[in-house]
């Protein structure tokens, strides 16, 4: 299978304290990659290093088979290809709903407005964004239509993988269900997803690979079945006891 | 025994006539504070904190500068480095200088509203710093500036008059020629007072009104500004 993302040896250290810890994985195509583990853990860094977001400390990071570590490569060219969904939506305030997803195809790919306003159209109705809010602004809208217009805008830019950073936590349980949906159409249409994520449920049913991360580490890696219900870790013991615990399930140990 | 009011009436053209010379010594010196504190924003948003704390310096430097001292500085001050600059231009640069130092307090202040996950968000979807500037950090400052901007020229506007000093004619100028002639202030001044007022309230009215329209959606805590 051909590797899209692939991070060796990754670290970064803020103030002096090592937040991610010589993380190395890879990401191949059509894949979901899940990434698991407590808040603090390092998850989101190390996310956004696979699109150098984040520049690490030491260790190297490729997309295919470019080093984007590489001094002599500028990670701008890669970003277009990479897309990034935030927990916060992060959409551009000052634009419509309509001109956020335009936005990177007019200035970053140098599309005509015209042909931008085709892609972004359909990449709303992709979401499930209908016509009648494709003039309002951000804070017009619901958290779970702020983040399905920021799939969409990532969506729009045809990347070859998308990540995604805890994309539902800043949403109530019925926001993340249509949130959550989008995305599993996403992975049902081949779509190679890294997904930060405390969506077990999500990580169970859609996730092809599973890593637990914790204290900037990676404490272990495997199949949804592996990590999620035989885990060989106590530390990954310990973290999803108390997530099966919230969700009111049994672990079956 | 002061002169009557029907005395002054014929004198109303010379300070008016004299209105645009305060009108574009204030837009012109807005202007160069503009450009100075949009510099200002750039530099701070993308430079590390040594370059910042220089800035921060500078700023804090030509703030605690008067501006009557800035403008006999440059105009008396220059000459004697080999470089004498005409009146109204000397005004415009001593004007334009200081409000760039408070501009580029107000987008500063701004500048922390947008927040920085913004700019995470333009540069994930390919654009460089510059784009990222352009196109998504500054349209949002300044939209947000927009009050404080307007309340800023108002203040630039009312502080035409310290042009006097330097011999510009702009329109407290004339007033003062006109007591001169008239040999009351009363009337000329009062005059006067009302055209900087009658400006200045109705820019504070526009901006007041803006305020709430173009901070929706973001957490901005009002500027406390002026000169």
């Amino acid at each position: 299978m051909s590797q899209v993302i692939r991070i060796e040896d990754v670290w970064k250290y803020y103030d002096g304290r090592a937040v991610v810890k010589g993380i190395s994985l890879s990401v191949n195509k059509n894949e979901r990659f899940v990434i698991i583990g407590p808040s603090g853990s390092g998850k989101s860094t190390m996310l956004r290093m696979m699109n150098m977001l984040v520049r690490p400390d030491k260790g190297r990071v490729f997309f295919k088979d470019v080093e984007l570590t590489s001094p002599g490569v500028n990670p701008i060219e890669y970003r277009k290809k990479i897309g990034i969904v935030f927990q916060h939506y992060n959409l551009f305030l000052h634009m419509t709903v309509l001109k956020n997803v335009m936005f990177g195809l007019v200035k970053v790919k140098g599309m005509s407005q015209e042909l931008a306003k085709k892609r972004a159209m359909s990449a709303l109705e992709s979401v499930r964004i209908g016509k009648n809010l494709w003039d309002k602004y951000p804070s017009q809208l619901s958290g779970g239509e702020q983040q399905r217009v920021a799939i969409a805008r990532a969506l729009a830019m045809e990347p070859e993988v998308m990540l995604f950073d805890e994309p539902t936590s800043a949403l109530d349980p019925e926001l993340t269900g249509e949130v959550l949906e989008v995305m599993k159409e996403l992975a049902r249409g081949g779509m190679t997803m890294v997904v930060v994520t405390h969506e077990l449920g999500f990580a169970a049913s859609v996730g092809s690979r599973i890593a637990f991360i914790d204290s900037g580490e990676l404490v272990e890696e495997g199949t949804p079945k592996e990590v999620l219900f035989s885990p060989k870790k106590d530390r990954t013991r310990a973290f999803l006891e108390k997530m099966w615990e919230l969700y009111k399930i049994e672990p079956e140990w | 025994m002061p002169a009557s009011i029907q005395a002054f009436f014929p004198y109303i053209h010379i300070i008016i006539g004299a209105l645009w010379v305060t009108l574009s010594l204030s837009v012109l010196s807005f202007a160069l504070g503009f450009l100075i504190g949009g510099a200002l924003l750039f530099v701070r948003t993308f430079s590390g904190k040594r370059i910042s704390a220089i800035v921060d310096g500078m700023v804090d430097v030509l703030r605690g500068i008067p501006l009557l001292v800035m403008l006999f500085l440059i105009f008396y001050g220059l000459p004697a480095l080999g470089l004498q600059i005409p009146k109204f231009l000397a005004a415009v640069l001593g004007m334009g200088l200081l409000s760039g130092a408070y501009q580029s307090q107000i987008f500063r202040s701004l500048l922390q509203s947008v927040s920085s996950s913004q700019y995470e968000s333009s540069l994930a979807i390919g654009l460089d710093k510059w784009g990222s500037f352009r196109y998504v950090i500054f349209p949002q400052v300044l939209r947000l500036s927009i009050p404080a901007l307007i309340n800023e020229y108002t203040v630039l506007l009312k502080d035409t008059s310290v042009a006097y000093a330097i011999g510009v004619t702009e329109m407290f100028t004339q007033s003062v020629h006109v007591a001169q002639a008239l040999l009351s202030f009363t009337y000329p001044l009062v005059f006067v007072s009302l055209v900087y007022l009658a400006i200045c309230f109705s820019l504070s009215s526009i901006a007041n009104s803006l305020y709430r329209k173009l901070s929706y959606g973001y957490s901005v805590q009002e500027y406390i500004g002026g000169g």
